[in-house]
């Protein structure tokens, strides 16, 4: 077991960021277009986060909102069942407190996992597959009712934490599925909300 | 003394020398090539000196390279051909730039199993101000975060991630630099010009090891050629060190073989016979072989420097035997007619000499003691053997037409006049010196740096942030503990100086090992909030449960002595990549360094050292070329201290008038050699000023003949022609020497040389005729 723990401690350590390879698909399902759908879709929205971690009994379930800013940043804030808040733009990468304080979190973390999480995460969100080519392979499905992106890492380093990642939607992204190395997944699904007054607060932490 | 007496005592003599030597050569001859044991100590502790010494020993192997291609997939790939050449040619101790799975696991083991001691200083004072709820909030955040379930198995035997932490916190270290990641194991630096992948290593043998030398440089010359597309730039004391030896390699092989074949042609066209060549390179040889002898028995070795300027002493022990050959053109005993003259020359030349080795210099001791040593050898043959065995010489008449010539020339510029004008060289010289600064006293003026390889260093330095490998900080301690504790107080102050700017960063041993009293106080700390009170949110939330919380409290109490020590952290493989930190035991004292990086200010740190018994501050490079501007001083003040002695010598014996002759050319000739060199190099430094007590001896000899002559003797610019042009040859040449010392040193030695040759006619009429009143 410790050996185990060990190594994951190891893995974490050495993670480091990458940015993806691409293999576009089906002419009917077309990459580009996809993006540009994804590129238009609302900018705030409410996310359910469900983890199944199989070293735990049940799911861990979290909920909460996130602010898309022009494609170039992104505002996570988990809600329930603690509030948090992550604030992930191409050149910084910040952690609020459920006091809204900034989290200085261990400092290597930016160099590390959070730095392959921010990367990862904004170019998906923000529509920008396109830099995710050096490390992913992409592959794209479309049906009458949704489309499909499905991003396989082929870089040792991001092989060590992710093994798949796939992305659901139609006028925008519905669902976020991440499997990890060791088989946990974790789920996310998007609902678009119009709501004056979470957008301010998510809004306030680009100012800072 | 009979003639026959004379020849066995030199034997004897040479036979008691060969005695000597024999007995050295059996108990091993030693050659000093490091350019360190040339300098005084500069530490006034000696603890501090060896403490320099051995950090240099291991900062000596390493090399560092850095490589960029056109893109960054193409630089990664370079670095990894590399680094598998590198690995495969056996000439590594260790690929320090890669970290195995393996050793990232061992690394990360060595952490976790002491979790419960180790605290970051940011963490230990969160803990201690606001307790345990910013590390369960963080842990959360992690927790439900996207991507993080990895760290989740981690919480029943870490809930407080506090391995995970300390480990990111250590791993910071030295890692600030924001342009700095890791791919696919290799590790990447960008800065304005791209992105370099970055590959460090150290050697399994000395830099100055030849072998080495040509494996690494062939090893780099097919991977740039294999990789046309990719830029390689690389620094280590290697590099340097073979660029040292090719270098000195290709002149000594040109400048010093066309010297010595010059020499020899010399002396068979001057005098036309081969006897003048075999005993004057006898006398040269018994000169360098009792130099040698006397140098190694005074300082139990040689050093090679010295025997490169201490070979200088040829172009003055090769006069007594010009002179002598000169005078057997017009007299069957030439040894009575020169014997007063060449006497009165070797004393001037061996006061010069004394006065140098006065200087605590041990480089300059031992040139001194060489070069007045083999004087003495080369006289001695001179004056014992040289009549023993009959020599007819006939010089040509077109070589002594030649320098009659040039001696009529002389005579007309002889006018007091032209000698009051020559004051102006002093004068100017003088000047020029209290205006330039002593910058070029520097101990690597003894090395010849190509400037593409000081530039690599350079962009290297500042790609990587590498620490300074001149300046640091030593601390000892008589314990293990003593030692850490030491380190760990002077922390404070280190981080004041990175916020003042003086330092970018600062990298030492309890960094990673903090020291046991700061270990207990962190798990007694911890132990505060280990109850499953403090920790019943992660129950609550599902995340550990109430098994995995008892099984965790039993381990926290057993392991309250699970400290972490010195030993294993350095057998880690961290340990390993930053064993140049420890320094074990130096007089029975455990030492380490603090390694500084990118220092941009230096006085502060010697006044930190100053203010804080603990700390020695190790400034070597600066405080050598201090000592060598203090040395330069010294020797001049030597040298004119020397110059009024042997003025004042030559008063006695001939009178003011007389001596102030022969002071006078060698004056003007240093004069010169100091505005020439100024005016070429910018700067005078200490290696032309032992130049100068070259320039004094011989040029005193000159109007010492010219002095002892009875007559006015064409063969007397005949020695002194011959002489000259044979110094031109040994040293002139040496100014093309790319070793800035050496070149100084030739330099010094070629204006100097000529112009007191093409002075010492001139006064050598004036000489004639202010002796000329009293012969009447």
């Amino acid at each position: 077991m410790i050996n185990k723990l060990v190594r994951i401690l190891a893995i974490l350590v050495i993670a480091a960021t990458s940015t993806a390879s691409f293999s576009s698909e089906e002419a009917s399902c077309d990459i580009k277009q996809l993006m540009q759908t994804i590129q238009s879709q609302p900018h705030l929205q409410s996310f359910e986060q469900e983890k199944n971690i199989k070293v735990l009994a049940n799911p861990l379930k979290s909920s909460g909102y996130l602010l898309l800013a022009d494609q170039e940043a992104v505002v996570w804030q988990t809600t329930k069942p603690i509030k948090s808040t992550t604030v992930i733009s191409p050149d910084s990468f910040r952690q609020y407190n459920k006091k809204d304080q900034l989290v200085n979190m261990p400092a290597n973390a930016n160099n590390q996992t959070s730095q392959l999480i921010s990367s990862t995460f904004l170019s998906i969100l923000s529509g920008k597959i396109e830099q995710l080519n050096d490390n992913f392979a992409v592959n794209t499905f479309c049906t009458n009712s949704e489309w499909h992106i499905s991003l396989t890492p082929n870089n040792k380093d991001i092989l060590r934490l992710l093994h798949k990642v796939d992305i659901k939607g139609k006028q925008q992204i519905n669902q976020l599925n991440f499997v990890e190395a060791n088989q946990d997944i974790t789920t996310i699904n998007f609902t678009a909300i119009d709501d004056h007054t979470t957008k301010g607060q998510l809004g306030a932490f680009l100012a800072d | 003394m009979l003639t026959k007496y004379r020849s066995f005592l030199w034997l004897f003599s040479v036979c008691i020398l060969g005695a000597v030597f024999y007995y050295q050569l059996n108990s091993g001859l030693r050659i000093e090539t490091n350019i360190l044991k040339l300098v005084p100590q500069t530490e006034a502790d000696p603890f501090a000196e060896k403490a320099f010494e051995k950090f240099s020993d291991n900062n000596f192997k390493k090399v560092i390279f850095a490589m960029k291609s056109d893109n960054e997939t193409a630089t990664i790939n370079s670095a990894k051909a590399l680094s598998l050449s590198l690995e495969q040619s056996g000439l590594l101790e260790s690929l320090d730039s890669h970290i195995s799975q393996d050793e990232q696991e061992a690394i990360g083991k060595l952490y976790f199993n002491h979790r419960f001691h180790l605290l970051s200083n940011s963490d230990r004072k969160t803990l201690r101000q606001e307790g345990n709820q910013p590390f369960i909030d963080a842990t959360l955040q992690m927790v439900y975060s996207p991507l993080s379930s990895q760290l989740i198995a981690l919480l029943p035997n870490d809930p407080y991630l506090l391995s995970y932490r300390y480990l990111q916190s250590v791993t910071a270290i030295n890692s600030t630099h924001s342009q700095r990641k890791i791919v696919d194991d290799i590790t990447l630096y960008s800065n304005q010009s791209g992105t370099y992948a970055v590959v460090t290593a150290t050697l399994n043998t000395s830099p100055f090891d030849s072998n080495s030398q040509q494996k690494l440089s062939s090893l780099v010359t097919e991977f740039q050629q294999s990789k046309t597309e990719t830029e390689i730039l690389y620094t280590g004391a290697i590099f340097y060190a073979q660029h040292a030896a090719a270098s000195a390699k290709s002149e000594i092989s040109t400048i010093g073989l066309g010297s010595l074949i010059g020499v020899i042609v010399l002396l068979i066209v001057a005098f036309k016979s081969v006897t003048p060549l075999f005993l004057t390179l006898t006398s040269l040889g018994a000169g360098i072989f009792l130099g040698f002898t006397m140098t190694h028995a005074f300082f139990g070795s040689v050093h090679v420097l010295t025997l490169v300027f201490g070979a200088s002493l040829i172009g003055v022990a090769v006069d007594y035997s010009f002179h002598y050959f000169a005078s057997a053109n017009e007299t069957p005993k030439p040894l009575t007619k020169i014997l007063a003259a060449i006497s009165l020359g070797l004393i001037s030349s061996v006061i010069g000499y004394a006065a140098l080795f006065t200087t605590p210099f041990p480089g300059l001791q031992q040139m001194a003691l060489f070069c007045a040593t083999g004087l003495i050898g080369a006289f001695l043959t001179v004056t014992l053997l040289f009549d023993q065995v009959p020599t007819k010489v006939n010089s040509p008449n077109w070589l002594l037409s030649s320098f009659m010539g040039l001696s009529r020339i002389s005579q007309k510029l002889s006018h007091p006049v032209f000698l009051l004008l020559l004051l102006a060289a002093p004068i100017s010289a003088g000047l020029l010196l209290t205006t330039v600064n002593g910058n070029n006293d520097s101990i690597r003026q003894l090395q010849a740096i190509p400037p593409q390889l000081h530039q690599q260093e350079k962009t290297i330095q500042q790609l990587v942030a590498a620490p300074a490998t001149n300046q640091f900080f030593v601390v000892k301690g008589n314990t293990e503990q003593e030692l850490l504790n030491k380190l760990h107080s002077v922390t404070p102050e280190l981080s004041r100086l990175i916020e003042q700017g003086v330092i970018d960063d600062y990298t030492h041993l309890a960094q990673f090992v903090p020291p046991l009293k700061e270990q207990t106080s962190n798990y007694q700390l911890v132990s505060n909030f280990m109850d499953s009170d403090s920790l019943s949110d992660f129950v609550d939330l599902g995340l550990v449960t109430h098994e995995q919380l008892r099984s965790l409290g039993s381990e926290f109490a057993t392991s309250e002595q699970e400290y972490l020590t010195l030993k294993p952290w350095l057998q880690s493989p961290l340990g390993q990549r930053l064993s140049y930190l420890w320094l074990d035991q130096i007089d029975q004292q455990f030492s380490s360094i603090i390694t500084l990086h990118n220092i941009h200010h230096i006085e502060p740190l010697a006044k930190l050292a100053q203010n804080n018994p603990n700390l020695y501050f190790i400034n070597k490079v600066d405080k050598v070329s201090d000592m060598f501007s203090e040395y330069r001083e010294l020797t001049l003040i030597m040298l004119s201290i020397a110059i009024t002695a042997i003025f004042l010598l030559l008063s006695i014996k001939y009178n003011t008038r007389i001596a102030g002759y022969i002071v006078w050319g060698p004056v003007v000739a240093s004069s010169l050699a100091i505005i020439i060199n100024i005016l070429i190099n910018g700067s005078f430094n200490l290696f032309s000023t032992l130049a100068l007590y070259l320039v004094f001896g011989i040029g005193i000899d000159y109007g010492l003949f010219y002095a002892e002559s009875k007559d006015r003797s064409k063969y007397i610019s005949l020695a002194i022609g011959l002489s000259a042009i044979t110094t031109f040859l040994s040293f002139g040449l040496l100014s093309l020497s790319e070793t800035p010392a050496i070149h100084a040193f030739g330099l010094t030695m070629l204006t100097g040389i000529l112009t007191v040759f093409l002075l010492s006619p001139i006064l050598g009429h004036q000489i004639y005729r202010a002796r000329e009143p009293a012969n009447d």
